[in-house]
């Protein structure tokens, strides 16, 4: 995020609530590439990605006059949590997610993180895009965007204690698909 | 939760990412643009339904006079349409004499009252259907060649006799503009008013019938509010995946002007309920839902009145219905539809109203749908 215009965000949002074109590009300019990446860790492709963004930033217009300031980053965070909840109702909306995973997954060890940091981060964003769709999802909830089991499970219709069990299967495979590269790449 | 690799693998997800599709934002803002587009339309029309649902509510609550120059289209009947021809070829016939005598103010006005007296009309269209009417009253004094001094006698009763004629004459013109190529209708009771014919009208024309104490109280003709009012909530069973049962609760409110034999209008309103009863078969293709159907309508008359007379309809009304339309989901449980219908009433109603003159009615019903599934 550019740092220089956190001070602004408050007026960079009331420009946008009072209709102002200039304002919502430099929205766009602003927060457009993160979500996206945020999009596409969700979508299962980039052009699905684009749309899920392109709705959130229509939603984002429509309701920024209920916007509240908290500190630098709230506009960002406001945004994020508006795009999330976004791309989880695409989601639930698009399939019946199968929560109960019958396949029995060999416990992986985890991966040594000195070795991790060598790897490139779009194999690491490849690796978490190969994960079933709601293990991915819970993944990129809880890892990534540090949502709370309470919250994920409201967000996704199901108990805590399925929350955490499909994201210890998500981090399991996680594990053995970066063990697996890396003992490619050795 | 705070396993280093995890902890890596966040830092590497949020560091660069994909790079956006170049012309995101003009795409971004063409989608915007139809959004806006689209919340406004659903605004105005939002605001169109509510505006409309206030003034159908305030017509039922708040029944006026309506003439048939304003918003109804009159109907003249048969009897009306010979009385009118007759009093054409009258006319003609004694058109040297009548004409002088109807266009020559009356020699009471013109003395006592000078607002009253009224510039001759060109002969126009409309004067022309508006003698039509009132020819009468005028001319058959003129023939019966009434003497100078019964007419200063009653000329108090002239003068009020006159502004009342000139006063449902416009009314009348108005009317009868408005009546070409509408519908004839059966109608009871004199096409003229017979308080206003002299003797010698009595006999001579053989249109005239004598006024009885019935005559008064039956209208002479009817004028319908062509569009009736019609509510409805309906609730839908599916039976299989593409055939459905639709029941509910129709509303309707027929509205008509009558025309008294005494020249006034009284406002006829006829409420119904009705239970219509609809097989429907239906196929869904994406957002949109396609269906045809037909079944049964049963109406019963719950209240109707004609001016301060309370009305009644014995028994029910029935009418055969055949429906299709089309409903576009806009969401999981909220659709609008478009659902064109044609009813046909089997049964024959007691009171006269817009139905009496055709007994298929062509309508088209435009609402929102909630889905309870």
């Amino acid at each position: 995020m550019s740092d220089s215009m956190n001070g602004d965000e408050k007026t960079l949002a009331q420009k946008c609530a009072h209709g102002s074109d200039l304002a919502r590009k430099e929205l766009y300019v602003l927060y457009a590439p993160r979500l996206y990446s945020l999009c596409c860790r969700y979508a299962d492709d980039r052009e699905q990605a684009q749309d899920w963004m392109h709705d959130s930033f229509i939603k984002a217009y429509d309701k920024i006059g209920r916007f509240e300031y908290r500190g630098d980053g709230s506009l960002y965070s406001w945004l994020a949590r508006l795009t999330i909840s976004l791309c989880i109702d695409e989601i639930r909306k698009k399939k019946k997610v199968h929560f109960i995973d019958l396949e029995d997954d060999i416990t992986q060890d985890d991966p040594p993180a000195e070795r991790v940091k060598d790897i490139p981060p779009e194999k690491v964003r490849e690796l978490i895009q190969k994960l079933p769709p709601t293990q991915r999802t819970i993944f990129n909830l809880y890892h990534i965007d540090g949502v709370p089991h309470k919250e994920i499970a409201r967000l996704l219709d199901i108990t805590e204690r399925a929350s955490t069990s499909l994201l210890s299967k998500a981090r399991n495979r996680l594990a053995g698909s970066i063990n697996s590269y890396l003992k490619d790449n050795e | 939760m705070n396993n280093d690799w995890t902890d890596i693998i966040k830092q590497s997800t949020l560091e660069g990412g994909p790079e956006l599709p170049s012309g995101d934002f003009e795409l971004l803002q063409s989608r915007y643009t139809a959004h806006r587009r689209r919340a406004a339309w659903l605004k105005f029309s939002g605001a169109l339904a509510s505006a409309a649902a206030m003034l159908a509510l305030a017509l039922i609550l708040w029944p006026r006079q309506v003439f048939p120059g304003e918003s109804i289209v009159a109907e003249r009947t048969d009897i009306q349409e010979i009385a009118l021809d007759t009093a054409r070829i009258e006319l003609v016939e004694i058109l040297p004499d009548a004409v002088a005598e109807i266009f020559t103010p009356h020699p009471s006005i013109t003395k006592g009252e000078e607002s009253v007296a009224k510039e001759p009309e060109a002969p126009t269209e409309l004067s022309v259907a508006e003698m039509d009417t009132t020819c009468e009253e005028k001319v058959s004094p003129e023939v019966t060649a009434p003497s100078h001094t019964e007419m200063k006698a009653k000329e108090k009763e002239d003068i009020q006799l006159i502004e009342f004629t000139e006063k449902e004459r416009r009314r009348m013109r108005v009317s009868l503009a408005l009546s070409k190529n509408q519908r004839m209708t059966p109608s009871s009771g004199s096409p003229l008013n017979p308080m206003y014919q002299t003797a010698a009208t009595k006999a001579t024309s053989y249109y005239a019938p004598v006024a009885t104490a019935e005559d008064y109280n039956s209208p002479i003709s009817y004028s319908h509010i062509p569009v009736p009012m019609e509510f409805g909530l309906s609730v839908k069973l599916e039976l299989s995946s593409h055939w459905a049962l639709n029941t509910g609760l129709k509303y309707t409110l027929l509205k008509s002007n009558c025309g008294m034999p005494d020249y006034s209008y009284k406002l006829q309103d006829v409420h119904y309920l009705g239970v219509p009863v609809t097989l429907d078969y239906y196929a869904k293709r994406g957002h949109f839902l396609y269906y045809v159907g037909g079944g049964v309508m049963p109406e019963k008359c719950m209240y109707a009145h004609r001016g301060e007379q309370r009305l009644t309809e014995k028994g029910l009304q029935c009418a055969l219905m055949a429906n299709a339309g089309i409903e576009y989901g806009i969401s999981r449980h909220l659709g609008v539809f478009i659902e064109p219908d044609l009813s046909y009433y089997i049964t024959k109603s007691d009171i006269t109203t817009r139905r009496s003159s055709g007994k298929t009615t062509v309508g088209a019903s435009v609402g929102l749908r909630i889905n309870l599934d």
